[in-house]
């Protein structure tokens, strides 16, 4: 009896100190993030590139917003940080998500993508550049590409932008190539490379720095190919990959001695301002409060260059992934969203072909 | 070396770390008891913590609550049948029997001496293993990771139970759910019914939880029995010194087996999920006697759970040295080695060299400490077992759904732990074994992505023929099935004890509960190849090969169930009076009436919020199954509410649904 009477006094204590806790209202003049809790939702597993790169940044970044809030942190699967974001994020900034921005699947209508970037708030983003590397297996120097033969392409998902831009960039050189797609991730592709059965990938440059140069590049097992072009950025693109990494574009022209051209390297100058511009980005809900939507950006933007922050991300990664302003997250954004239909239907062709697995299997001389 | 070692032995020691190692053993035993959670989610929850911490204590946190969640989840398993992680599914088929004759304390004993030994022998092994570690681990290509899971799947054999047709077409059904969801080879969603829950992959936790602890929930609420279904004073010799002395008796098998989980555990994709059923269907299949099998057989309890632990500690050593994380729990480990500025590699064992052997310290003191606690513990725990059921069934569904909804925090987490709660009570009374769907559905993915993957990396055969360790597995598959085969003759051929109990997993007799579910899974496998015509035909194959092969073999069952049918329909004569003796036998009214409360939570969860209905939903069953008075009644409810907001709201910030009513 006296458990059953302990019991509900407990109970009705919790309940007590838990509405209490909910109902305390912040005064007119606090700052509009004061007393709030913002969850950020992270559309890739715990232990990610994404998920290092997006905690290390919120651990910084509620200092910068007004208020202080509390930021916690929760992984979701693929398309459900986007969309619950869309669907059920509320006015009033509590729930936002920093993941990695998707254009291939709203330009090719994939099902399950609901979100729509138009309607949202971009606050600001990252980006990871993507880049191209070999075993030398295959190719002893990035200048012999054209004597590359029967080389295998380990991609992770025919729909994913690394084999989008991986696949187009080796037809624009007119290289000898096997694609092969399906392993799921990028660990699992440089492990496959790290065994010789795939020799080329492309990667971001924080899981290059951190993984693939130690163990290949370092080993004199692999070498660097070319970074994709930044249309955007392209000098941020240099200062990032240094001399020794080339731009796509630049390495064709010195391999063939001209600049390269034609319907391809359209579609390709497309997706590289559509997909290369923005990789990480954080985003609020349609219809968002004014003033959430204000004081985030402000604060994204000084978090980003918090001394503290850039020190333990270059110690993470090797280097400071370069930032993506509102006005440059927005241009991205735009590239995708006018798209004509002869890019998006070009889009849609080449992921079919890909999936196919059969492509550019060319026959051995 | 020595030194090192003796160094990052001081490391672990020294203040604070020796206090935040204690502190995660405490959290990760609380993790892995509580089924749904696990080490995974706890490495989530602590990563946040360790951000402004120094690398030793920040590792001694992590591993030390990460390194134990598998010694923990033996409760869970045995006490109520219910994995308490992904590391301990095997664990139940041997466990849960064992709890059931009052013998809990016994399995508790064996599962902590074996745990303890495994994860000290595993991390011991990899260290000393670390100059071959590299090679071993590159010589594992995607065709033999192909044939790895090929072999796990011959392990049917040792979990079909009564009937191996039924236990292949079980399989395939597991096989058939991993190509629900994108294809990662072909980018098209598949069986997704235009669902958005479904084109992520069927999470596998909802699953698991609704086929073997619903049925077993259902059987405490409709026959009101306790666990054990013996009184505690005819257990008295099933102690935990019981347990400690089955371990010596099977010390070869605990070796093997911790072996076994060690190297296994390095391989990048094979995580504890999958080497626990591999452990256990080596403990069937090398065993001489196999009669007990799934039924209350210590050695079913001793090679999962030495392997599991080993597996964790086998899979630090390749993450720390090579930045290969063999797990996703490695993966964040990795993550956090990463937050830290720490580097994965060689610097890892020259200029980290005591911080790493610090680590290996981690686990293994953690190992010790956590079986040593447990021990004392789980002499009072496995008093539980004699409670009767009526106050623990609440507890446990609110447990059970809580674990489900963690998958993904959808609504669909509850319609599959539901589904596929109803799914294995129907087996359960059918005769179908229901361990075989677990193993394919953590298999399947593996299975199908190396396949495709092989396919495309390697010319024609050269992905069988020309790699030796490939021929090597495959020579252990024709093995494996040779013994399955030659187990099922000799079955066949030994005069059968009309009056021996039969008890184990897919032993039940009930055909005109099991024929139902044999045209449904038959309507499943001629509907797949159908429904996936349109699909390129990469995407089709695997389902398309798993549907013909299941139909082929659901012919015969479907023979045999007709025959057994008719029998029956003459014995009770009549098809009426057969049809009431078969849902008597299966207890089928208050079966369904339980199930019902369980659509009624979903629905009340819809309209008024999980946080509301839960504890309503124990409050009414404590009244009106458990005939309680409306003190525990409220009582017990109100408890439920307070774990289910302190520790899913407050503690874990978990989504629930927004209710119609509250938002």
């Amino acid at each position: 009896m006296n458990i059953s009477r302990n019991l509900v006094i407990l109970g009705a204590a919790t309940i007590a100190a838990a509405t209490t806790s909910w109902t305390v209202p912040a005064s007119a003049a606090d700052p509009y993030y004061k007393g709030k809790t913002i969850t950020v939702l992270i559309g890739r597993g715990p232990g990610s590139g994404t998920d290092a790169t997006v905690r290390s940044f919120t651990k910084y970044w509620s200092k910068y917003i007004p208020g202080n809030p509390k930021i916690i942190n929760k992984n979701t699967k693929g398309f459900a940080a986007f969309n619950t974001v869309y669907e059920k994020g509320k006015p009033d900034g509590t729930l936002i998500t920093f993941t990695p921005y998707d254009p291939v699947s709203p330009m090719t209508k994939r099902k399950g993508f609901r979100a729509d970037y138009g309607k949202m708030s971009f606050v600001g983003g990252f980006v990871n550049p993507p880049m191209l590397y070999a075993l030398t297996k295959v190719i002893k120097s990035n200048n012999d590409i054209m004597k590359m033969k029967g080389a295998i392409y380990g991609g992770q998902r025919p729909t994913l932008r690394f084999d989008l831009m991986g696949r187009i960039t080796q037809d624009i050189m007119g290289n000898d190539y096997r694609y092969t797609t399906g392993f799921g991730g990028g660990k699992k592709v440089l492990n496959a490379m790290r065994r010789g059965e795939v020799h080329l990938q492309t990667v971001g440059l924080n899981l290059y720095r951190l993984t693939a140069e130690r163990a290949l590049v370092k080993t004199g097992k692999a070498i660097p190919l070319w970074h994709y072009d930044f249309p955007q950025a392209p000098m941020m693109a240099k200062e990032v990959f240094g001399p020794e990494i080339p731009s796509f574009e630049a390495h064709y022209t010195k391999i063939h001695g001209k600049k390269p051209s034609g319907e391809m390297w359209d579609i390709y100058k497309w997706m590289a301002k559509t997909v290369n511009g923005l990789s990480y980005s954080a985003w609020m809900p349609p219809g968002v409060k004014k003033e959430a939507y204000e004081a985030l950006l402000a604060s994204f933007e000084k978090t980003a260059k918090d001394p503290a922050y850039l020190a333990e991300q270059k110690k993470m990664f090797g280097f400071n992934l370069p930032v993506v302003d509102r006005a440059t997250g927005l241009d991205v954004v735009k590239a995708m969203t006018d798209a004509t239909p002869a890019q998006v239907s070009f889009l849609n062709k080449y992921i079919k072909e890909g999936a196919k697995h059969k492509i550019k299997k060319k026959k051995k001389k | 070396m020595l030194e090192a070692m003796l160094n990052g032995l001081v490391l672990v020691f020294q203040w604070p770390a020796i206090g935040f190692l204690m502190l995660g053993i405490v959290i990760g035993m609380w993790m892995g008891a509580v089924p749904g959670l696990g080490g995974i989610i706890g490495l989530v929850l602590l990563l946040p913590f360790t951000f402004e911490m120094d690398p030793v204590p920040a590792f001694a946190l992590l591993l030390g609550m990460y390194a134990v969640t598998s010694t923990s989840d033996t409760i869970a398993s045995v006490m109520l049948g219910i994995p308490g992680t992904s590391a301990s599914q095997a664990t139940v088929l041997d466990g849960y029997p064992l709890a059931k004759m009052g013998q809990a304390a016994r399995a508790f004993g064996a599962a902590f001496t074996v745990s303890a030994f495994g994860g000290v022998v595993g991390a011991l092994i990899m260290a000393a293993s670390l100059p071959i570690l590299l090679p071993m681990i590159l010589a594992f290509g995607v065709p033999e990771f192909f044939f790895l899971a090929v072999l796990g799947l011959t392990m049917v054999g040792a979990l079909a139970g009564g009937s191996i047709f039924k236990g292949l077409t079980v399989a395939a059904l597991g096989l058939l759910l991993t190509a629900v969801g994108y294809a990662d080879s072909t980018g098209v969603p598949r069986f997704t019914f235009d669902q958005p829950y479904l084109l992520e992959n069927l999470p596998i936790i909802p699953i698991v939880l609704g086929l073997f602890a619903l049925p077993e929930l259902l059987e405490m609420a409709v026959k009101n029995t306790s666990i054990a279904r013996i009184e505690a004073s005819d257990s008295k010799d099933a102690t935990l010194m019981a347990g400690v002395r089955d371990v010596i008796k099977h010390w070869w098998l605990t070796v093997r087996c911790a072996l076994l989980g060690t190297y296994v555990g390095m391989l990048p994709g094979l995580g504890v999920s999958i080497v626990d059923w591999i452990a256990y269907g080596h403990a069937v299949q090398s065993a001489k006697d196999k009669s007990k099998f799934g039924q209350g057989d210590i050695r079913g309890v001793i090679a999962p759970e030495a392997a599991n632990n080993a597996t964790k500690a086998g899979a630090l050593i390749p993450m720390i040295a090579f930045g290969i994380p063999g797990s996703l729990g490695t993966a964040i480990l990795l993550g956090a080695l990463v937050i830290k500025g720490l580097r994965p590699g060689p610097e890892m064992l020259i200029d980290h060299i005591d911080l790493t052997f610090s680590m290996i310290w981690d686990i293994v003191i953690a190992n010790l400490v956590a079986a040593g606690l447990l021990m004392i513990w789980s002499k009072q725990v496995a008093k539980v077992s004699f409670l009767p059921g009526h106050l623990l069934v609440p507890g446990v569904v609110v447990f059970v759904l809580m674990g489900a909804w963690l998958a993904s925090a959808a609504i669909g987490d509850w319609i599959s732990v539901i589904a596929f709660g109803f799914l294995g009570y129907w087996m359960k009374q059918g005769g179908w074994p229901r361990p075989p769907l677990i193993l394919a559905l953590v298999l399947g993915k593996l299975m199908e992505d190396n396949l495709l993957l092989s396919l495309q990396v390697y010319d024609n055969f050269t992905w069988i023929t020309g790699r030796p360790i490939v021929l090597v597995i495959i020579a252990l598959i024709v093995l494996t099935i040779y013994l399955a085969v030659k187990g099922v003759i000799k079955a066949n051929n030994t005069p059968k004890d009309q009056n021996a109990v039969i008890a184990g997993e897919g032993s039940g007799r009930n055909p005109l509960m099991s024929l139902p579910l044999t045209l449904f899974l038959l309507a499943i496998f001629i509907a797949a190849p159908i429904g996936g015509r349109e699909w390129e035909f990469e995407s089709q194959q695997f389902p398309l090969v798993v549907s013909v092969t299941s139909i082929i073999m659901l012919i015969f069952i479907l023979i045999a169930d007709i025959r057994e049918a008719r029998a029956d329909i003459k014995e009770q004569r009549g098809f009426g009076p057969a049809l009431a003796a078969s849902l008597n036998k299966a207890d089928f009214h208050r079966s369904a009436s339980f199930i019902g409360y369980l659509i009624a939570i979903l629905f009340a969860s819809i309209v008024i919020g999980q946080q509301i209905a839960l504890p309503l939903f124990v409050a009414i069953y404590l009244w009106r199954w458990g005939h309680y008075n409306w003190k525990i009644c409220i009582g017990y409810a109100l408890a439920a509410w307070i774990f289910i907001f302190g520790f899913y709201d407050q503690i874990m910030h978990l989504f629930f649904y927004q209710s119609v009513l509250f938002g």
